[in-house]
């Protein structure tokens, strides 16, 4: 028979600190007595990797807005509209047919019945409401719903004159827009372009300006002088643009809320090609030289004019375009022979060519988000809209026309606006088009006239 | 007078020389075989017989599952008990309140109070209409641009869905491996129904595609499933993530409409193994379709 002894657990062993150092070798035992332990039921739940999906437009439905007079119920259907085509026209979405709408809008505003929008297919719901105010201002307010999870996204309300209903419509569409894709909105914008007109020997250029929808069409320059390439400043209501005012091809600027247009810089060469940097505060524009051109900054306030590059009158280096952290340019160059897309730092050298497929490359545009560059593309005698990154990898062809060219992206990165014309009996006429960056979604901006070189604006402040 | 042989005997030198001869081709004939004077016959395989099976019939093995039935056969007492009736489903509230909606820093906006109020709490949904309004089959549209997008990748960017497929199991049978409470081998799911799980899910599921760092969206949902295979409840894993990232939010909302959609409701899964998938982990990775 052991005794106590033997069995190494004698009375006073098993006093307190017997105890404390019996406890504390358990506890250092633990860790390693844990790792043969079985795993726990809870760690046996199934696991599934979803790495497929598939990419399709959400579908949401956009009710009119509910008012009550018919004054407002008119403005809430308008509304409604305008979100509505906002968002399909992204691609990004489908409208849910108004026919199959299975609840009024009064109704909708007490509580959506989910159901019967999940039969519809419905992944998302957009209630609104309008109320005109006793200062003669309208309130627009919405709510997302997530049919699913029958849970609100987002809800918010607007207040404005009863004129600029329209925009509010985009600021909507922009609040949706960006919860539902994480992406800031882009339809809060406006795009300037070169409106043309008249037979091909005498063609009209003016400077024009509309929504991104091509509503709110304005013609700003009265056709006298033939206006080419312009290009919003990234932070106020600025272009900067060539204008050939007494056949003298120069570099202006013009501010559209006042109308005040200036000349860049007075040069006895042509300038052209003219953009913004990134902060607004100078512009970046090419100068011809003999044959060849050359790259120049100018700042807008000090008026101190860089030269970036040293081509000498043979070579031509143009269309530049600054990366949206100010740090590189972007610019088309013949200096290796044929006319390519090259990176240079933004105070000039460093130059890297980054395009290497076959044709010729131009009018390089670097994307908002700074992921990729946007360019036109000459070969086997078509023109190609594309993008590829900035150290030239990832070449991707997004449009293949006759002729195509002028791309400026919208301000959240995900769309490209070109001008694109094809040949017939009466002459080419150059349209607006936009295309998202699968290539996928081409879609045609309406224009009053033909419509050639859009730039994008940034979201309106 | 007996005859008595020499060596010098011719006869006995011929039987020696003969019997030697003999031996030496049986030898021979031992070592070589017969020769081959005609072509040998065509042989005639009988058929063999293949009994088709699905995949799923066999192949719910998981990691350990020998050690675990040898453990287990002399104590019967550590076997997995079979499992008693599923309870019944989950009726709980599944909603939970609505969070108050977000307002927009913006000076053209005035955030309205009453807006922010939360909305009266939503009856529980009853499981998903079983009648559903089925879309018609709408083309993937960007298959091929995400197919040249995929070729411009380096080889090594990302492993393809097969592969991640085909590692993902063995993964997954070792995280079974060595429960002694486990479940039974034929109450397991099997590859063929967590394939076909997947691929009603991917049918669901609108993954951030174009999105700026889409690669690092990557959202794990868990959710609980009713007995009939309805979902109970989705949860993002990421809580800290979804409210401070409106790219990640999008994304796991993305995935949540995935679980929750009427297409996908209710779940391809075996009714006679409840208990093994009335929680499930999903894991959406965006990366090979970028």
């Amino acid at each position: 028979m052991k005794t106590e002894r033997e069995l190494g657990m004698n009375k006073r062993g098993l006093g307190d600190k017997g105890l404390v150092a019996f406890a504390l070798r358990l506890a250092l035992l633990l860790p390693f007595l844990s790792l043969f332990l079985p795993l726990s039921p809870a760690l046996a739940d199934v696991k599934i990797d979803i790495t497929r999906g598939v990419v399709e437009p959400i579908p949401i439905a956009i009710p009119g807005f509910f008012g009550a007079s018919a004054n407002e119920s008119q403005y809430g259907r308008d509304i409604a509209q305008v979100v509505s085509n906002d968002l399909v026209r992204s691609g990004l979405f489908s409208a849910v047919d108004p026919r199959s709408f299975v609840q009024e809008a009064d109704s909708l505003l007490i509580q959506p019945r989910f159901a019967d929008w999940r039969v519809l297919n419905a992944q998302a719901l957009v209630v609104g409401k309008i109320e005109a105010q006793a200062d003669g201002r309208l309130k627009v307010e919405f709510r997302l719903w997530d049919v699913f999870s029958e849970q609100q996204m987002t809800g918010l309300a607007y207040f404005t004159v009863p004129n600029n209903w329209r925009r509010v419509a985009h600021i909507v569409a922009d609040a949706i827009y960006k919860r539902i894709t994480g992406e800031d909105g882009y339809f809060d914008t406006r795009i300037v372009y070169i409106s043309e007109s008249g037979i091909a020997t005498n063609r009209i250029k003016r400077l024009a300006i509309m929504d991104q929808d091509g509503e709110n069409n304005r013609v700003l320059s009265d056709g006298r002088a033939m206006v080419l390439t312009p290009r919003f400043s990234p932070t106020m209501q600025q272009i900067t643009y060539m204008a050939y005012y007494n056949n003298r091809p120069r570099v202006y600027l013009f501010n559209i809320d006042t109308g005040a247009q200036t000349v860049l810089g007075d040069f006895d060469h042509m300038t052209f090609a003219p953009r913004f940097s990134p902060d607004g505060n100078s512009v970046v524009f090419s100068l011809s030289e003999g044959g060849g051109s050359n790259i120049y900054t100018m700042d807008l306030r000090s008026h101190h004019i860089q030269q970036l590059t040293n081509g000498g009158s043979t070579t031509i280096f143009s269309a530049p375009c600054y990366s949206p952290d100010g740090q590189h340019i972007t610019f088309e160059s013949d200096r290796g022979g044929s006319q390519q897309i090259y990176v240079m730092s933004a105070s000039g050298g460093n130059m890297q060519r980054i395009s290497f497929g076959e044709g010729t490359y131009g009018t390089p545009v670097w994307s908002p988000r700074g992921d990729l560059i946007a360019f036109t593309k000459m070969h086997g005698g078509s023109f190609y809209i594309g993008v590829m990154r900035p150290d030239g990898s990832g070449e991707r062809e997004l449009v293949e026309a006759w002729h195509a060219e002028g791309p400026t992206w919208a301000p959240n990165g995900r769309v490209i606006m070109f001008f694109k014309e094809s040949p017939s009996s009466h002459g080419s006429t150059p349209h607006l088009y936009s295309v998202d960056l699968t290539g996928n979604n081409e879609r045609a901006i309406p224009t009053p006239t033909d419509a050639s070189d859009p730039a994008w604006s940034p979201l309106l402040p | 007078m007996r005859y008595v042989p020499t060596v010098n005997d011719d006869n006995l030198k011929n039987g020696l020389t003969v019997s030697a001869g003999l031996h030496f081709a049986m030898f021979l004939f031992l070592f070589f075989g017969l020769p081959h004077l005609m072509p040998p016959l065509p042989e005639h395989h009988g058929p063999i017989p293949f009994d088709i099976v699905t995949i799923g019939d066999i192949t719910n093995t998981r990691i350990g599952d020998d050690q675990e039935q040898k453990a287990s056969a002399p104590a019967p007492a550590a076997q997995p008990k079979a499992q008693p009736a599923p309870p019944p489903p989950q009726e709980k509230a599944q909603p939970p309140a609505p969070k108050p909606p977000e307002v927009k820093p913006d000076q053209q906006a005035e955030a309205l109070k009453a807006i922010n109020k939360p909305m009266p709490q939503v009856k529980p949904a009853p499981p998903a209409p079983a009648v559903v309004a089925k879309p018609l089959p709408q083309p993937d549209m960007l298959a091929s641009v995400l197919k040249n997008v995929a070729k411009m990748k380096p080889a090594d960017a990302a492993p393809n869905a097969d592969a991640k497929t085909t590692t993902n199991a063995p993964s997954q049978a070792g995280t079974g491996a060595g429960t002694a409470t486990g479940p039974s081998l034929g109450s397991r799911l099997t590859i063929t129904e967590e394939d076909a799980l997947r691929r009603q899910i991917e049918q669901c599921w609108n993954p951030p595609v174009g999105a700026r760092n889409a690669e690092s969206l990557i959202v794990e949902v868990t959710i609980d499933v009713n007995q009939d295979r309805t979902v109970a409840n989705a949860e993002i894993v990421d809580k800290s993530r979804y409210g401070s990232d409106p790219f990640f939010r999008a994304a796991a909302d993305a995935a949540m409409r995935a679980v929750r959609s009427p297409k996908c409701s209710p779940l391809q899964l075996n009714p006679d193994k409840y208990d093994q998938w009335k929680h499930i982990d999903f894991t959406f990775d965006p990366r090979d379709m970028l």
